[in-house]
C-alpha cells in the first residue's frame, strides 16, 4: 500500500484474454470468438470456425457462468507458474457451449464434475511499471 | 483415412530386426552411443549389415535438428537418404510409417528406422517460466499428466472408476518391467505403494508418471519380398491408421481427446483385416496410467466405461485375455520420446516370434499391437507374423 499516491493501472496478464472494462462500473469479462454462420463459440478467440470452417467469426463477451467439465488438483509446481501448488486446474463448459481452460484456487478441494462456477478476475503479477496484471479463474457460484 | 485399395496393392512391408539401447539414465553418454548400439543390435537381430541400408528415418523429439545425419554416421557415411521425423512422443513409430510408403511403393527395399531421447529430470515442460511464457503455463495449467487427470476424473464421475484401478495399471506395468532387462525399472511395487505415492495430479501419483528417461531403439524394415536375404525372422506390419482429433466441445481433448483412437483402431483394423478380438497382445502410451485404460476401451477389448475392471481383472495381465504392455509399457520400461514408438514395436516383434522369454505371452500369439501418441497425433498399427 505504499504506491497509494500513483493509482496502480489494472491489465490482463496477456493481451486478448479478457476485456478490462472501458467506463467506470464496469466489469472485466471473457472475450470469445462467435460464428456469425453457425453460432458457436470458441474461447480462446480464433480466425477459422472448427464446426463449419467459415472466417466469420466475431468478438463475443461470455456472460461467465459454466458448468465444469471436468478437473484435477494439481500437487506438482510448475517451474516458473504464477500460481502455485495445490490448486484445481478444470474445463468449463460455458453457458455459451465452448470451453474454458482455467485454475481453480477458491476451495479447490471442492471442486466436482458438473458443479457450477463463474468466472472472476483477480491480480496474479505486476508489471516492470508497477501495474497489476490480472487473470481470469473461476470459483463456485454461491448460493 | 489411408485408401484400402491402395494399401493392398502395396508391397507388403516387415520389420526383420529390432534393437533397444537399454533405458535408463545415461549422464555420460551421447545420442550417437544410444543410437549405435541400438541400430547395431537391430542389425545383427535382421543379419544385416549397415551396407544394406538404403535409407534411414530418425525420430526424435528435443534437439531433432542435424540428429539423423549424426546417429546414421555413427556407422558409416554411404550418402543414403536421412530423414528426421518429429511427432512428439510418437516421433519413431511415424518414422516406421513413412519407411512403410517408401518400401510399400517399391522405392527402396530395405530401410533402418531410430528413435532416440535424452531427458532433463523432472517434469517435461513446454519453455517454463518468465514473462514471455504463454497464459496457460504462467498459470500452471500446462502441466502434462493434469490431461490425463481430467480425463480420468471424467472417468470416475461418469462410470464410478475408482482410482486404484489407475493403480493397479502402474501395479502391472511394474511387475512386467522386473522381467524385462531392457527396462528403466525393475522394482516390484504395491497397489499400496502406489496410491501412497506423492500425488502430482489428481488422481495420478508418482508411480502413474512415465519418468524421464534417455534411450534409443532401432529397426530393420524391408520389403517382405527380400526378407529372405535376412535370417530375422520377419513380422509383418499387417496395417496402421494415423489422426488427430476431431474437434468437440465436450472433449478434454490432446493426446487423450474423447473418441478418436477408438476411430483410428478401426481404421487400422480394417486395413489388417483384424478385429480387436484378434489382437492377442497390445503395446499403448501410458505415459500416465490412466492412459492405458482409456487406450484398452477405445482399442475394442472392452466397453467404453470397462476399461478399470478390464485391469482390475487381470484380463490385461500377460496371462490374460488381451496381455497390455507385457514389456512395462511407458510407465517402468521408460519413456525416451523419440525412441517409444519402436519402443513399443521391438516388443510387439518379441512376442510375436515368441522369443520375449520370461514375460512371453501363452498361446503363439500371431497378431499384436502398437498405439503411441505424440501432442494429440496418434499412430495404431496391427502387426502379424
Amino acid at each position: 500500500m505504499t504506491q497509494e499516491a500513483s493509482p496502480r493501472k489494472q491489465k490482463p496478464l496477456k493481451p486478448g484474454i479478457f476485456s478490462m472494462p472501458e467506463k467506470p462500473g464496469e466489469k472485466p469479462h471473457l472475450v470469445a470468438s462467435k460464428c456469425s454462420q453457425c453460432g458457436t463459440y470458441f474461447y480462446p478467440q480464433r480466425v477459422v470456425c472448427l464446426n463449419c470452417g467459415t472466417e466469420t467469426l466475431k468478438e463475443a463477451p461470455l456472460g461467465g457462468r459454466g458448468k465444469v467439465y471436468t478437473y484435477t488438483i494439481a500437487r506438482q509446481q510448475l517451474p516458473g507458474a504464477l500460481v502455485k501448488v495445490p490448486y484445481a486446474i478444470a474445463i468449463v463448459l460455458m453457458e455459451e457451449g465452448c470451453q474454458v481452460h482455467t485454475v481453480i484456487t477458491e476451495d479447490y478441494e471442492k471442486v466436482a464434475v458438473d458443479q457450477d462456477v463463474e468466472v472472476y478476475f483477480e491480480k496474479v503479477s505486476e508489471d516492470a511499471e508497477g501495474n497489476d496484471l490480472l487473470s481470469y479463474k473461476f470459483r463456485a457460484v454461491k448460493g | 483415412m489411408a485408401n484400402k485399395k491402395a494399401w493392398k496393392k502395396m508391397r507388403e512391408v516387415c520389420i526383420v530386426g529390432v534393437g533397444l539401447h537399454k533405458f535408463g539414465r545415461w549422464p555420460d553418454k551421447s545420442v550417437g552411443d544410444l543410437v549405435r548400439v541400438a541400430m547395431q543390435a537391430a542389425l545383427a537381430d535382421a543379419g544385416a549389415e549397415f551396407k544394406d541400408i538404403e535409407a534411414g528415418f530418425s525420430g526424435r523429439v528435443q534437439n531433432i535438428t542435424g540428429t539423423g545425419q549424426a546417429v546414421f554416421g555413427e556407422l558409416g557415411q554411404r550418402g543414403i537418404l536421412i530423414d528426421n521425423v518429429e511427432k512428439a512422443c510418437a516421433s519413431s513409430s511415424t518414422a516406421v510409417r513413412i519407411a512403410t510408403w517408401v518400401i510399400g511403393a517399391g522405392l527402396y527395399d530395405v530401410v533402418m528406422c531410430t528413435g532416440v531421447e535424452k531427458m532433463q529430470r523432472g517434469l517435461v515442460t513446454a519453455g517454463g517460466g518468465g514473462p514471455g511464457a504463454p497464459f496457460s503455463y504462467l498459470m500452471g495449467m500446462n502441466l502434462m499428466p493434469a490431461e490425463y487427470a481430467m480425463r480420468a476424473r471424467r472417468h470416475m464421475a461418469d462410470y464410478g472408476t475408482k482410482a486404484e484401478v489407475f493403480g493397479q495399471v502402474a501395479v502391472k506395468s511394474h511387475k512386467n518391467a522386473c522381467m524385462n532387462p531392457m527396462a528403466q525399472y525393475q522394482i516390484d511395487i504395491s497397489l499400496d505403494d502406489v496410491m501412497k505415492a506423492r500425488l502430482i495430479a489428481d488422481p495420478i501419483t508418482l508411480y502413474m508418471c512415465s519418468p524421464s528417461t534417455d534411450g534409443a531403439s532401432a529397426a530393420v524394415l524391408c520389403a517382405k519380398e527380400v526378407a529372405h536375404r535376412f535370417k530375422g525372422q520377419p513380422i509383418t506390419i499387417a496395417g496402421w491408421a494415423s489422426g488427430t482429433p476431431e474437434y468437440h466441445p465436450r472433449s478434454v481433448g490432446g493426446d487423450v481427446a474423447e473418441g478418436f483412437i477408438a476411430r483410428l483402431a478401426k481404421e487400422a483394423y480394417d486395413l489388417a483385416d483384424v478385429g480387436p478380438e484378434d489382437i492377442k497382445v497390445a503395446q499403448v502410451h501410458d505415459a500416465f496410467a490412466p492412459g492405458e485404460v482409456f487406450a484398452i476401451e477405445e482399442l475394442g477389448f472392452c466397453k467404453a466405461g470397462e476399461g478399470g475392471k478390464f485391469v482390475w481383472e487381470g484380463k490385461a495381465d500377460i496371462t490374460g485375455e488381451h496381455p497390455v504392455n507385457t514389456d512395462g509399457g511407458l510407465e517402468s520400461r521408460g519413456h525416451p520420446m523419440g525412441a517409444t514408438g519402436i519402443a513399443q514395436m521391438a516388443e510387439i516383434v518379441a512376442q510375436l516370434r515368441g522369443t520375449a522369454g520370461p514375460r512371453q505371452i501363452p498361446g503363439n500369439p500371431k497378431v499384436g499391437l502398437t498405439h503411441n501418441v505424440g501432442v494429440g497425433g496418434c499412430n495404431v498399427f496391427v502387426f502379424k507374423k
